[in-house]
């Protein structure tokens, strides 16, 4: 796995998808809307730029290229590079959320069982990593992309998910298990992503839920 | 070694030599006790690497948050280590039935959570933190192969 994983990312220098192409003229829009344009451009060159480069080594010049706005521009919405990753990370958490949240609700939480709902949400995982790799990269591998602020990221997943899965852990378990969990579910999915075979993604549900199933087995369980 | 050369000339050879540290330290309490079973070995290598990171905090940070971070070459050389890791941790396949049937992904899955306890504590400047966290990771990365009950004797001894 090692050594598919010591590529660049496959797609590093595509252009972000789903976005008008850098260097896109935005005039005609009005003003509000393009701000909004500016900003989702420069969100989403940053998470396509830095799993190439790193963090350390990203600078915004890298992102402004890519986005193909002005310099200037990225100053009047950010405060530089670290605001930038914090608004690229909270987009892509908040993104993530809405869609395992839409996932909940369609498994009929209430009525699911545990595993059941665990495949359907690793599901949902899955397929929003694989539509959106970089947003999924940004989540997945928070010390590939954030450097110094990888604190802040691992808190904001464990914050959304450590309460349930700290439920579903048996009796005893340490209380680092959700966090070290998360950490373990997320390392193969960035893996896949780096490797540029996102496309894969789905293909590691049952894995995954035998990984977290074996960490948590449901509410009650005991070792 | 497969890794993209880096910009930065000075960091591989402060990666390797952090790398070198750590390996001396996790290899030595491996074969210290030579009546020790393998789970036993493996125990005291991961008890090790936790010392080595509490008391080395930024060659631990470089080995993992800060490899990552540094782009291709160090996440090409992150992943190697891992995988050198996952190697040696796949032999606890072969102490229990359930655990030969365990997904391919399980090695990657449980060093990426222990690279994760270790990561955030280090960033955080709380490394002090992971001698006593070091026994729930080891249960952690022990109980798919050894079951909860086991790996929990383990990591307290």
């Amino acid at each position: 796995m090692s050594a598919a994983r010591t590529t660049a990312p496959a797609r590093a220098g595509a252009p972000a998808r789903r976005l008008a192409p850098a260097g896109r003229s935005v005039r005609g829009l009005p003003p509000d809307l393009r701000v909004a344009d500016q900003r989702r451009r420069l969100l989403a060159a940053f998470a396509a730029e830095v799993p190439r480069r790193g963090y350390d080594e990203l600078s915004v010049e890298h992102v402004v290229r890519r986005a193909g706005v002005s310099r200037r521009t990225v100053y009047e919405l950010f405060d530089g590079k670290a605001d930038l990753f914090a608004a690229a990370h909270a987009e892509a958490f908040l993104s993530m959320r809405r869609l395992l949240r839409r996932a909940v609700r369609a498994a009929g939480a209430g009525a699911s069982s545990w595993p059941d709902l665990v495949r359907a949400v690793l599901a949902a995982l899955l397929d929003g990593a694989t539509a959106a790799p970089d947003r999924a990269l940004l989540l997945a591998a928070p010390s590939l992309v954030a450097g110094p602020h990888v604190g802040a990221c691992h808190s904001r997943l464990r914050q959304a998910f450590g309460p349930c899965l700290r439920a579903a852990a048996p009796t005893g378990a340490p209380l680092s298990l959700p966090e070290a969990a998360l950490g373990g579910l997320t390392e193969p999915i960035a893996g896949r992503i780096l490797a540029g075979e996102s496309d894969s993604l789905p293909a590691l549900a049952p894995s995954l839920s035998t990984f977290l199933l074996a960490c948590f087995p449901g509410p009650g369980a005991s070792p | 070694l497969t890794a993209p050369l880096p910009r930065e000339p000075g960091f591989p050879a402060c990666f390797e030599a952090a790398l070198a540290r750590l390996r001396f330290a996790a290899e030595s309490a491996y074969a210290e006790d030579d009546a020790a079973t393998e789970p036993e070995r493996l125990a005291a290598a991961l008890r090790a690497v936790f010392e080595f990171a509490s008391r080395n905090p930024s060659a631990a940070w470089l080995l993992t948050g800060g490899a990552l971070a540094h782009g291709p070459y160090g996440n090409a050389r992150y992943q190697e280590l891992l995988g050198a890791a996952a190697g040696v941790l796949a032999s606890l396949r072969a102490e229990r039935p359930e655990a030969a049937s365990l997904p391919a992904m399980t090695e990657c899955a449980l060093l990426g959570g222990l690279a994760t306890l270790l990561a955030r504590r280090l960033q955080a400047g709380a490394a002090e933190e992971l001698q006593v966290l070091a026994p729930e990771a080891i249960e952690f990365v022990l109980t798919p192969y050894l079951g909860a009950l086991e790996a929990r004797r383990l990591a307290g001894e």
